[in-house]
């Protein structure tokens, strides 16, 4: 019964303390009177549709790979969140055996895809001289996560030890670039809005417009 | 400011070369610019031309004239103004007759 | 008098000039405060900040100063704030930024540019950065932080193609304005931004014009075109109650008339009256590149002088910069303007659409490629209209890839035309020249005044045989008068 308190501390924490980093930022609103070329609204949903779409952010094969490495580490992320909100509940166990392994199997892949991205900003140079150390230690607390997400889903005794692992989590998110999490919501608005506004994103052809 | 011992004289120039008082400006010191600056070891009479028109049309009008009308007017086309200062109207020609930088986007 | 000068004579003016410098950045120790090296812009000197209410700081003050400014920064722009946290390191922005590409310097990467003013805001700013600097890479702000901020945010040219490519939509050249007006008063400014800010304060314009020289071109211009039309088309100048004011480059007083001249032909054939403001004719607002009050003082220039003229509507000419700030901040600054704002190329396709004006496209029978300002693709919807003309007016238009939002920058914008930077110039080029040569264009279309004066001498450079031409250029070989 310690652990989904903790659990449930940690997650209230962590969202106060972002939402404490997010407010002056978001109370800095400057209002902006140029009457509009485009549509912000269409801006914003073009930035979380197309605008995310491989062919329209990144360019070139190796990039497109990149791409989908992140990807589907991000979707582990965000299942592993489910999975540490099922093991709060008593529906984890109802579930048949099979699915578990298949869900356990895929989260298991993402963690991969995370660990490969670990690499490769080991890997490449520039990567690399870019990166700070929270660059890594940040990867490598979240892939430990998906990880142990797998490993309940598969043996529920491990259980215990996955929501330890998503408290501490939850506790360091706010002190690290894990931050993105919650900013990235706002950004994409930001970007979406501002583009949009200006008639720049979307225009209709943008998608044979490389 | 970089100075040239021109003389007697000390002649303010800034980092491009260029005079920084008109008021400076001699044909003596434009023959030494000519030398140092655009590497010509004379002067023709189709650079005094251009040299001169310039200056004049900088006492009149407190600024360089359109390129165009620097053509025009001279008879030179923009080729040989080329072949005559070889850092083109605005950075050649300005320079050796004392003129202000052209600044701007241009 | 026998021309002797006797200081150093048979060394090169440059040497002499080089040696009496001190060899690092930003430092004013001696009479001349600039160094030889040419991977940054000559600073100004304070006699040079003066008319723009800027000055020196001393250097044993500047890290503290730099200190507080960033911290008002961050309570000013909502975007520096959120850009500063959001960061990821992803890298995604590398191969996309022209700056990198060119100069292949690893500071230039986007994230790595805006990492200089991001280790520092960590450091002060955050409770990790400061109690845990080294987990985040956070970094004291040192006089060598200030150096590296003069050198690398005067190396990007606030293009956005990064934003365009940022998961997040990180807008790198929304904190290299912020930082540039930070280091600005520092009193840190290139010569160059000065010597052209206080030229639009005397005069109105960026190269100093005074009226009586205008009208003196303006003459020039219209016997030049009496001279090749046979008619009298007019350049009005200060003319009350038109219905445009129409302002221009003043560049295409100086190296582009045809620009000027394609406006004239235009508003002549299309019968609108127009006319010329003696108190600004200058579209481009350098404000925008190192001080926001220099933005704000020409804007009122602008909004001034159109309302003593009593016009219907201002038209921008061929500038990319200047049409985001009159179309984008105009009514931010002065409230709802009981004008609209227009640019000339959305004019000319308005024109052509009502079939006010008739065009010859045999007039242009070069293959043509189209150049997408950043300012115009990236920040101010001027992105179809322009094709849509060149399409009429030209009989081989070529698209370069890539193209509008994701364009590649000249590398002059945000005001980099500096001479002392000429190589740094031409490796920011390097993109843009690819694209071009790759649709084997003889005529590069770019309608903007910085892009008309960068890419003739990146395109020779790296021996890409075009010309470069503006939009109105173009329009005014292939209007029918």
């Amino acid at each position: 019964m310690v652990l989904p308190i903790l659990v449930a501390a940690a997650f209230l924490f962590s969202l106060t303390a972002l939402a404490v980093r997010l407010r002056p930022a978001l109370a800095l609103r400057k209002p902006d009177f140029s009457r509009p070329r485009g549509s912000a609204a269409a801006g914003v949903a073009y930035a979380y549709s197309i605008g995310m779409l491989p062919w329209t952010k990144q360019s070139g094969r190796e990039h497109a790979l990149a791409y989908v490495r992140g990807a589907l580490f991000h979707v582990g992320i965000f299942l592993s969140f489910a999975v540490l909100a099922l093991t709060l509940t008593p529906w984890l166990a109802g579930f048949p055996a099979g699915q578990r392994t298949g869900v356990a199997l895929f989260l298991a892949v993402t963690c991969l895809a995370g660990l490969l991205g670990l690499w490769d900003r080991f890997r490449q140079r520039n990567l690399r001289a870019l990166s700070v150390p929270e660059d890594y230690t940040a990867i490598v607390v979240v892939a430990a996560f998906v990880g142990l997400a797998a490993a309940a889903v598969r043996w529920p005794g491990l259980t215990g030890l996955f929501q330890a692992w998503s408290a501490w989590l939850l506790l360091y998110l706010p002190f690290s670039k894990l931050r993105h999490v919650w900013f990235f919501f706002f950004m994409r608005y930001f970007y979406g809005s501002h583009f949009g506004h200006r008639g720049v994103l979307p225009h209709p052809r943008m998608l044979e417009a490389r | 400011m970089p100075t040239i011992q021109f003389g007697d004289v000390q002649v303010e120039v800034d980092e491009d070369g260029f005079v920084q008082d008109p008021k400076q400006w001699t044909e003596d010191l434009a023959r030494y610019l000519a030398k140092q600056e655009e590497g010509l070891d004379n002067l023709t009479e189709d650079h005094w031309k251009v040299i001169h028109y310039l200056r004049d049309y900088y006492q009149q009008f407190g600024i360089a004239p359109m390129i165009r009308k620097l053509c025009k007017d001279t008879g030179f086309d923009l080729k040989y103004i080329y072949e005559l200062f070889p850092s083109g109207p605005a950075k050649g020609a300005c320079k050796l007759a004392g003129l202000p930088k052209p600044t701007g986007c241009v | 008098m026998s021309a002797t000068p006797v200081k150093e004579a048979g060394r090169p003016a440059t040497a002499q000039r080089a040696a009496e410098a001190p060899a690092k950045g930003p430092s004013r120790g001696s009479a001349s405060a600039n160094p030889p090296g040419h991977d940054r812009p000559y600073l100004a000197s304070e006699k040079d900040l003066a008319p723009l209410g800027l000055h020196w700081v001393d250097e044993a003050e500047r890290p503290a100063r730099a200190r507080e400014l960033l911290d008002k920064m961050r309570h000013y722009r909502r975007t520096f704030q959120m850009y500063m946290d959001v960061c990821t390191h992803c890298g995604a922005c590398a191969q996309q930024c022209h700056s990198y590409l060119g100069t292949q310097d690893p500071k230039n990467m986007p994230v790595a540019r805006a990492d200089l003013a991001r280790r520092i805001y960590q450091r002060y700013f955050t409770w990790t950065g400061r109690h845990l600097p080294r987990l985040v890479g956070a970094e004291d702000l040192t006089e060598e932080t200030i150096e590296a901020w003069y050198k690398y945010f005067y190396q990007c040219n606030e293009c956005r193609r990064c934003a365009v490519f940022c998961p997040f939509g990180i807008d790198t050249a929304e904190i290299t304005i912020a930082m540039r007006e930070i280091l600005a008063y520092l009193g840190l400014v290139p010569r160059f931004l000065t010597s052209v800010g206080s030229n639009v304060l005397r005069t109105g314009n960026n190269m100093g014009i005074p009226r009586p020289a205008l009208l003196d071109t303006v003459q020039f211009l219209e016997e030049e075109m009496k001279e090749e039309t046979g008619k009298d088309i007019p350049i009005p100048v200060d003319q009350e109650g038109a219905e445009v004011l129409y302002n221009p480059s003043s560049s295409d007083f100086f190296s582009n008339p045809d620009t000027l001249t394609g406006a004239a032909k235009m508003f002549y054939a299309a019968g609108i009256s127009w006319t010329l403001s003696s108190e600004i004719i200058e579209t481009a607002n350098f404000g925008l590149f190192f001080s926001e009050p220099l933005l704000r003082a020409h804007s009122q220039r602008l909004i001034r002088s159109a309302r003593r003229l009593r016009v219907q509507r201002i038209v921008a000419g061929e500038c990319g910069h200047g049409w985001r700030t009159w179309r984008m901040f105009s009514e931010t600054i002065h409230g709802q303007l009981e004008f609209p704002i227009t640019h000339c190329a959305e004019e000319a396709c308005e024109l052509l659409r009502q079939r006010r004006i008739r065009v010859d496209p045999e007039a242009n029978p070069q293959r043509v490629t189209y150049h997408d300002p950043c300012n115009l693709a990236r920040a101010g919807d001027i992105i179809e209209q322009p094709r849509e003309v060149l399409r009429q007016i030209t009989l081989d238009f070529r698209e370069m890839i890539p193209n509008r939002e994701k364009s590649f920058c000249c590398g002059g914008g945000s005001g980099l035309l500096m001479d002392e930077m000429m190589e740094v110039r031409m490796q920011l080029g390097k993109a843009k020249a690819d694209s071009v040569r790759a649709t084997g264009a003889e005529i590069l279309c770019a309608p903007c005044a910085i892009c008309k004066a960068q890419l003739p001498l990146v395109m020779e450079h790296h021996h890409v045989p075009v010309q470069v031409k503006g939009l109105l250029d173009l329009l005014g070989r292939a209007i029918i008068l």
